[in-house]
């Protein structure tokens, strides 16, 4: 029995050291954040490659080839930045989970994802101007009613983990029910299979869903949901080259041309405000 | 780094722990009997019945718990609780017969011999002089088996169950506290391991004791 | 290949008991390809070569994982059973704390939490080696040791009496027997190790499993992927416990 009771003695002795491991880190954590967000678009000119984080999991956002190879709007723009600096671009793939510990720790230099900027995140990141403005809407069956409203319980209403969908269903819907997936097809399927009443989706990713003879159709919008690249806080040299890059990227055609080609339409929102970019963009 | 952050959470932390115990407590239920079960087939001399005990094995041991719970939830069309808890307890099902059948092997032959030799049929052998040493035997390595059933308990996330992994997924996707949600996800795993170590010690005390 | 036996010796099957088996798995197989000819198999068919690739990563990085994990995993469960007992004490914490954190944990302190705590970032690769080594150390210990503890002590003793040094004991008459005896637990940990690769994906690297669950988000055809998850997963498995077998053919005749 002496083995048995040595044995707890051990898990709690190293429990206790992982946890002040834990604390230890956070102030490593703490100074080597410090450290990090000096410059980055002097960090990125001296490599010569821009880590760009990009989804591989939202098409036609960010997704993958039949080969692997990441494709999507997010992948292109993220080039074309690369390409104004004159270095190369290399895609490292993020998800909802992974990219804040991703861009914290080092591993990209700013991200063209689906990031909508929340004041929670503010906290923690930092975001260029918005460089897409979707909508968010309720993936349902055919033949159901339109109205986000409509969807209060008994109905339930299903997204991903972290969404801020999910807050948006707290405004739209009286007491929603709310079933969290992982990913959004397990979402959908969920919905087809008649587990869920609705899936709250963006737009641009509901073309995957919404197909001709797929029995599923979008509500009203419930909101415009701009999205933002981004970035590690107190670093405004590179945001500002971000924004700037952003506004001339629009202003010379090539967002505009590269909206198209993975929406099929032209975009249908402004770049920095209703009236102009800001001035002095060449 | 804010430690207050996981006390903001403490009522989401304490639901989502209590569901993690229930699936897993459930779970270790069925997997056991199951597992036992089949571990007790494996002993019965008989080729089909042993070639499709095998199969089972093989195809349960093989394929990730993710697809048998995918499986059960869309497929079979169970409500998500159900499909979680019998998803996992089929899983390591699997895994306790290979415990229970190592068991029975390492219980040496002669004994057998012996007791087929004053008479006994196989049955009586089996329930008489192999099913009371096994559990003596199979109790270590049945612990860490259990063990894995309570990290593997997280699989019930990806039906939207609230449980621990969830809940503190839900911290860091809310707050970005990934780290402090991380250690004390770690530091509440490492618990219910011990407690179920601890437990196991126990029994394995009062069987030797005995 | 032989028929395992039972706790009751070996069953020796007629040859009409073989082809009935035969036909059974057969038609299983058969029902399973109808049930599921409406599918567009031509989604898993298009994306084959990346599908290919991704699983080519998985296995690299379970061999990796296993062959700094065995030797490890080795040293770990040799410190535990006798060495001295500060490196005992730490063999068992690593051994134990390991084994009890969710797998993804393990992973997240490699990759996010140490980087942090050193100042040093830890690219992707290195990462996941290490921390799914450190996973197949800690698991390969435990298997190790319940090998290592199966081998009756009185050889041990007898070596002794016979002047044996205790490194001649230990390779010539406590691990042979101890990598026999552990043959079924090895090739569940391998499986293990194979199926943990899927959470590989939160550092950045893609694997089977994620491939399978990228493609799904783009095309939306789940029962077809799934499948072809299941299937890919099975064979994989399948292939590792062959292998141990393989490197042991008499483990099946012997017991």
């Amino acid at each position: 029995m002496m083995k048995q009771i040595s044995r707890r003695r051990a898990i709690g002795a190293a429990g206790a050291v992982m946890a002040a491991t834990g604390i230890s880190a956070a102030r490593a954590q703490a100074q080597s954040a410090a450290q990090a967000c000096a410059d980055t678009l002097a960090k990125v000119k001296a490599a010569g490659t821009l880590l760009a984080g990009v989804r591989n999991d939202f098409p036609p956002i960010g997704s993958i080839d039949t080969g692997g190879k990441p494709v999507g709007f997010g992948p292109d723009l993220a080039e074309a930045f690369a390409k104004k600096l004159g270095v190369k671009v290399e895609f490292v793939p993020t998800t909802s989970r992974t990219r804040i510990p991703l861009l914290q720790n080092g591993s990209i230099d700013c991200e063209f994802g689906i990031t909508t900027p929340t004041i929670e995140r503010e906290k923690t990141v930092d975001f260029s101007i918005p460089y897409v403005w979707d909508a968010v809407a309720i993936i349902i069956k055919d033949g159901a009613s339109r109205k986000v409203a409509e969807y209060a319980p008994p109905k339930k209403v299903a997204t991903t983990q972290g969404s801020y969908i999910i807050d948006l269903f707290k405004q739209h819907i009286a007491n929603p029910e709310i079933v969290l997936f992982q990913e959004y097809p397990d979402a959908v399927q969920a919905l087809k299979n008649g587990k869920v009443d609705g899936v709250g989706v963006n737009r641009a990713s509901s073309v995957a869903y919404v197909r001709k003879g797929s029995g599923l159709q979008m509500s009203e919008d419930m909101v415009r949901d701009p999205w933002a690249i981004m970035l590690r806080p107190n670093d405004s040299n590179w945001r500002n080259w971000l924004n700037l890059t952003l506004q001339e990227l629009w202003k010379d055609g090539t967002y505009k041309a590269l909206w198209e080609k993975h929406m099929g339409e032209a975009p249908d929102f402004y770049m920095f405000s209703p009236y102009m970019l800001q001035p002095g963009i060449k | 780094m804010r430690w207050t952050v996981i006390w903001d959470y403490r009522e989401a932390l304490w639901s989502g722990l209590q569901l993690t115990v229930e699936i897993t407590l459930l779970s270790i239920a069925g997997a056991l009997l199951l597992g036992v079960l089949i571990g007790c087939l494996r002993q019965v001399p008989g080729y089909f019945l042993g070639r499709a005990v095998m199969a089972y094995v093989e195809v349960i041991r093989n394929i990730p718990s993710v697809v048998k719970v995918f499986f059960l939830y869309f497929v079979v069309g169970l409500d998500a609780l159900p499909a979680a808890v019998i998803g996992l307890s089929l899983h390591q099902s699997g895994y306790i017969s290979d415990v229970l059948d190592a068991g029975f092997r390492s219980i040496p032959r002669e004994q057998s011999e012996a007791a087929w030799a004053c008479g006994h049929n196989r049955l009586q052998i089996f329930v008489f002089v192999l099913l009371p040493q096994v559990w003596a035997i199979v109790l270590p390595a049945l612990a860490s088996q259990l063990i894995e059933i309570v990290k593997n308990s997280a699989a019930a996330m990806l039906l939207g169950i609230k449980e621990l992994t969830f809940q503190t997924q839900n911290i860091d996707v809310e707050t970005f506290r990934g780290f402090e949600a991380a250690t004390v996800v770690t530091l509440i795993y490492l618990g219910l391991a011990l407690g179920i170590a601890g437990i196991m010690t126990m029994l394995e005390r009062r069987i030797e004791w005995r | 290949m032989a028929v395992r036996g039972s706790a009751f010796g070996p069953v020796e099957p007629t040859a009409t008991d073989r082809w009935l088996w035969r036909a059974a798995v057969a038609g299983t197989l058969v029902a399973g390809l109808v049930l599921l000819r409406h599918e567009r198999w031509e989604v898993v068919m298009a994306s084959g070569p990346f599908l290919f690739k991704s699983l080519g990563i998985s296995w690299l990085l379970t061999l990796a994982a296993i062959g700094i994990g065995l030797p490890a995993g080795i040293l770990l469960a040799l410190l535990r059973t006798g060495g001295p007992t500060p490196l005992k004490q730490i063999a068992v914490g690593v051994i134990e704390v390991v084994r009890a954190t969710p797998q993804l944990m393990v992973i997240f302190w490699v990759f996010f939490a140490m980087p942090a705590l050193t100042g040093h970032k830890v690219p992707a690769w290195t990462a996941a080696i290490i921390s799914l080594s450190l996973i197949a150390a800690s698991y390969l210990a435990e298997v190790m040791r319940a090998g290592i503890l199966s081998v009756p002590r009185i050889q041990i003793e007898s070596g002794l009496a016979t002047g044996m040094t205790r490194t001649q004991i230990l390779s010539s008459i406590v691990l042979p027997q101890a990598l026999r005896n552990m043959v079924p637990a090895l090739i569940a940990t391998l499986i293990m190790m194979f199926k943990i690769t899927s959470l590989i994906y939160v550092v950045g690297i893609t694997d089977f499993f994620r491939a399978v669950i990228l493609i799904n988000n783009r095309e939306f055809e789940p029962i077809a992927l799934y499948t072809t998850l299941a299937v890919g997963y099975f064979v994989c498995c399948w292939v590792l416990s062959l292998l141990v077998r393989w490197l042991d053919p008499k483990y099946v005749l012997a017991h």
